[in-house]
């Protein structure tokens, strides 16, 4: 195949050329979901057990017997990932295997709300395994239902406009912060450069590491197909999903950092879910942004 | 299946491995109901370019720092990217659409260094262009000869082309040195003349032979020359000045601007004193007050009849003259120029300001005199070509053909278009060698030569900035380094296989194969993300009905 000359110029970074992912996925066009795990796996190879619970992943990953990616693959139940990952650990440690990565791959659903004791106790016990979270805010695999993942104003069919949802979203980084795991970060798609650079650093370190990719969902946020790619860009450069990692819950470090914000309403424009907001419950949102922006470079030691 | 456990005796039972089959048996392009298209569109600086140059091109390949392609790119277009990218007015770089996002790119000074590149590589290896010279000159005897009168951009351009298509060419100039205006007309700060020097040597050495201090009427007749060669294109720029058309014109002092600037390069001229009054405003009524100023004058006001905001000079001329000390006066028109035996003061008079075009208005008793050495008229100049031979009206003739006596007479150049830039002359040669293939030879047979590139046929629409995708740049000044300057570029609407359209398909549907980006059309879900993140512009999400279609068919 030779090399792909790429990305000289471009913010991208330098990809592998290598895919460890497989075309013909069930995936809906345009999933964001898909870079997310496209980008992990050229970094993981075939030398990592994936561990899906429930989640549009796991009709992603192939319904038997089809198989989109090309490592080993476990289905386990919704509240169970991490500690079925955990599970996966001992035994690998069992048979002297410490070189396997575990890896959990698990939606919003399956990280904030039903995963998050497994999760907690995982993290508690610094099992050595990476949880990932690809997060599209919502239960989208089963019709959009609204999750603690959902942000502020967001419609869903839960919580359809113009009743949209009035809590705002978990900051679960501040959870696993407060675990003080080794290693935990964000992530998004737009960034695909920063989001290896980040599973790559996850490999080095031993012990429980955490990532959350936010990925745009077409279908459930009410975008353009074409637009995932731009809306999780936006979702950075407006201050509402900054990049950053956070090593032992206390150093923090931002790994981009975008000089002045775009307006808020450049991310609100093309989802649907965001429609019936009104000026004042934008105005609401940006306060809450800028505060968590503040907030995050005082930790980062920028401010 | 057992597996031993490590140090132990002790054995456990595996599961069975499930027997899985990879998703590519599911042909998921059944969901597509829009194809990424590859089109290649005109870039903003192509469009402004009056050489029409596919500059992201060749700007592609100075960023991968291949310099032979490069000049074989530009080569088609451009034949002196050296004299360009030093006295070019780099119309391009007013609309790139890199301005949008930091700075413009600075593309005449990669032109100049792929032109001082061309220059210092040409006679180490002793190539033309990276192509070994077809014939060398003594071998062109049954090859069809063709004389070139005016050695100005526009002769040297086609001279250019039409060697490098095997005929053998002859130019003629009636100054003692070649180069037309670049060598008579345009300022040396502009364009050091070491540098023309070493592009007339390369054109010597190529086979053209270059023939100085012959001018038509007095050392030849139009009709001696048709004798002696199958093609004669006459490319004898504009040099005739209108006359001012106030009482005193003739007067010894007045001189047109061509006529000075001439002078003082051909070093014919005493020097400059006194002071200089300069009437016209274009570029070169600017470039002959720059010069007379650092040729010595006292004082050199420049006199204009419109203001400033609508002058024809070009903004960079204008900076130049500023920086020589050149006075301005705007709004101004001339009335009389008085003088015994040579030109002593004029008289000017105020008029209201008027947009081009429009009649200017004298302000009554608003007149004012000015002493003054000496006028140099840069009010216009017309054709030289009436007076040597009649040409068709016709507004387009760009290098038109006309056929006299088994000779294929025609023009290019300023003396076709009227007063222009080097630029816009280069190309008028290039459209005469091109219009001069098609007469002498069939043009099919000419694909181991040279050929110059056609005219775009229309002039589309430039890639719009909002097509684009310009977040995948980080923003960055412009760099003094031609390489990195060039990988600025954003190669506006034509594809320079950067992969962001593999990177970004959730599909995998993109296929690095054979130097190329390939779609697999089997795989496409027609999201239109690629089309949504290309930073060049050229791909579009269209229905398309047959299934053959390839994204990048480069």
């Amino acid at each position: 195949m030779g090399n792909v000359p790429v990305f000289k110029e471009t913010l991208l970074g330098n990809l592998p050329q290598e895919e460890y992912m497989l075309s013909g996925h069930n995936a809906c066009p345009g999933c964001g979901a898909v870079l997310a795990v496209r980008y992990m796996m050229k970094v993981l190879q075939d030398k990592a057990v994936i561990v899906i619970p429930a989640s549009c992943w796991s009709i992603i990953s192939g319904v038997n017997p089809l198989r989109s990616l090309e490592t080993v693959v476990l289905h386990c139940p919704f509240p169970a990932a991490a500690a079925v990952g955990s599970g996966i650990r001992k035994g690998l440690q069992a048979v002297g295997d410490l070189q396997t990565q575990v890896v959990v791959l698990a939606g919003d659903g399956g990280t904030f709300d039903i995963g998050l004791q497994g999760l907690s106790g995982a993290a508690e016990r610094n099992e050595d395994i990476i949880f990932v979270c690809y997060d599209n805010e919502a239960y989208m695999n089963t019709g959009m239902q609204k999750s603690s993942a959902t942000p502020y104003g967001s419609a869903s069919t839960t919580t359809p406009a113009p009743r949209v949802k009035q809590n705002p979203k978990k900051d679960i980084m501040k959870i696993m912060a407060a675990h003080q795991i080794p290693y935990a970060a964000t992530a998004t798609i737009a960034f695909p450069g920063d989001l290896i650079a980040k599973v790559r650093r996850a490999m080095e370190i031993r012990g429980f590491r955490f990532l959350h990719i936010l990925a745009p969902c077409p279908q459930g946020w009410g975008s353009p197909v074409e637009k995932t790619v731009e809306l999780s860009r936006l979702a950075v450069l407006t201050h509402v999903f900054p990049l950053f990692e956070i090593q032992d819950g206390k150093q923090y470090r931002l790994t981009y950092h975008p000089e002045d914000p775009l307006p808020l309403e450049e991310y609100f424009r093309p989802q649907r879910r965001f429609a019936s907001l009104e000026p004042e419950q934008v105005e609401l949102v940006r306060e809450n942004v800028a505060y968590s922006w503040e907030e995050l470079c005082r930790k980062a030691g920028i401010l | 299946m057992k597996m031993q456990m490590p140090g132990s005796n002790h054995t456990f039972p595996l599961s069975p491995v499930i027997e899985t089959i990879p998703t590519p048996v599911n042909k998921t392009g059944l969901w597509r109901f829009l194809t990424p298209v590859r089109k290649e569109l005109v870039s903003p600086c192509r469009a402004l370019c009056p050489l029409e140059s596919k500059i992201p091109l060749w700007m592609e390949e100075i960023k991968k720092g291949n310099w032979e392609q490069a000049w074989q790119v530009m080569e088609q277009f451009n034949p002196f990217p050296a004299l360009t990218g030093y006295a070019c007015y780099q119309f391009c770089r007013s609309q790139c659409s890199r301005g949008e996002w930091d700075e413009p790119v600075a593309i005449r000074d990669v032109e100049k260094a792929l032109g001082l590149w061309r220059q210092k590589n040409y006679r180490s290896s002793g190539l033309a262009g990276g192509q070994k010279k077809k014939q060398s000159t003594g071998e062109k005897t049954d090859a069809p000869r063709i004389i070139i009168v005016g050695s100005g951009p526009a002769g040297l351009s086609s001279a250019y082309y039409l060697n490098r298509m095997g005929t053998k060419v002859t130019v003629l100039e009636k100054e003692p040195v070649a180069g037309g205006l670049l060598a008579t007309g345009i300022p040396r700060h502009r364009l050091p003349r070491e540098i023309l020097e070493k592009e007339l040597l390369i054109l010597q050495e190529e086979g053209i032979v270059i023939k100085t201090g012959r001018e038509m009427g007095r050392d030849f007749l139009l009709k001696d020359l048709t004798a002696d060669c199958e093609a004669l294109l006459l490319c004898v720029g504009a040099g005739e000045i209108n006359p001012l058309g106030v009482p005193g014109d003739n007067l010894p002092g007045v001189i047109g601007a061509i006529d000075f600037l001439k002078e003082v390069h051909l070093e014919s001229r005493p020097v400059v004193s006194g002071v200089v009054l300069v009437i016209g405003g274009g570029n070169a009524a600017v470039d002959a007050s720059t010069v007379a100023a650092l040729s010595g004058a006292e004082e050199v006001i420049l006199a204009y009849r419109r203001s400033e905001e609508v002058m024809p000079a070009h903004p960079e001329e204008v900076k130049a003259a500023g920086d020589a000390n050149v006075k301005f006066l705007f709004n101004v028109v001339l009335d009389e120029i008085h003088g015994s035996g040579s030109v002593e003061k004029v008289t000017l008079s105020r008029v209201r300001p008027a947009e081009r075009g429009e009649e200017v208005r004298r302000i009554s008793g608003s007149s004012f005199t000015l002493e003054c050495q000496m006028i140099i008229n840069a009010t216009g100049q017309k054709s030289s070509l009436p007076g040597l031979v009649s040409l068709p009206e016709s507004g387009e003739a760009k290098a038109v053909g006309f056929i006299g006596e088994g000779c294929s007479v025609s023009a290019a150049g300023d003396a076709v278009t009227g007063p222009s830039n080097i630029a816009a002359a280069i190309f008028s040669g290039r459209q005469a060698a091109l219009n001069l293939a098609g007469v002498l030879f069939n043009t099919s047979e000419l694909g181991e030569f040279l050929l110059p590139a056609p005219a775009l046929e229309k002039k589309d629409e430039p890639v719009p900035f909002e097509t684009l995708n310009p977040y995948l740049y980080a923003h960055r000044e412009v760099s003094v380094l031609p390489e990195k300057e060039a990988a600025r570029c954003f190669s506006c609407g034509n594809c320079n296989n950067c992969g962001v359209c593999w990177a970004f398909c959730p599909e995998l549907a993109m296929v690095y194969e054979k130097g190329v980006y390939e779609l697999q059309l089997d795989y496409c879900k027609g999201c239109g993300i690629c089309a949504a993140e290309c930073p060049t512009g050229v791909l579009f999400m269209e229905e398309v009905s047959d299934s053959g279609t390839q994204i990048n068919e480069r």
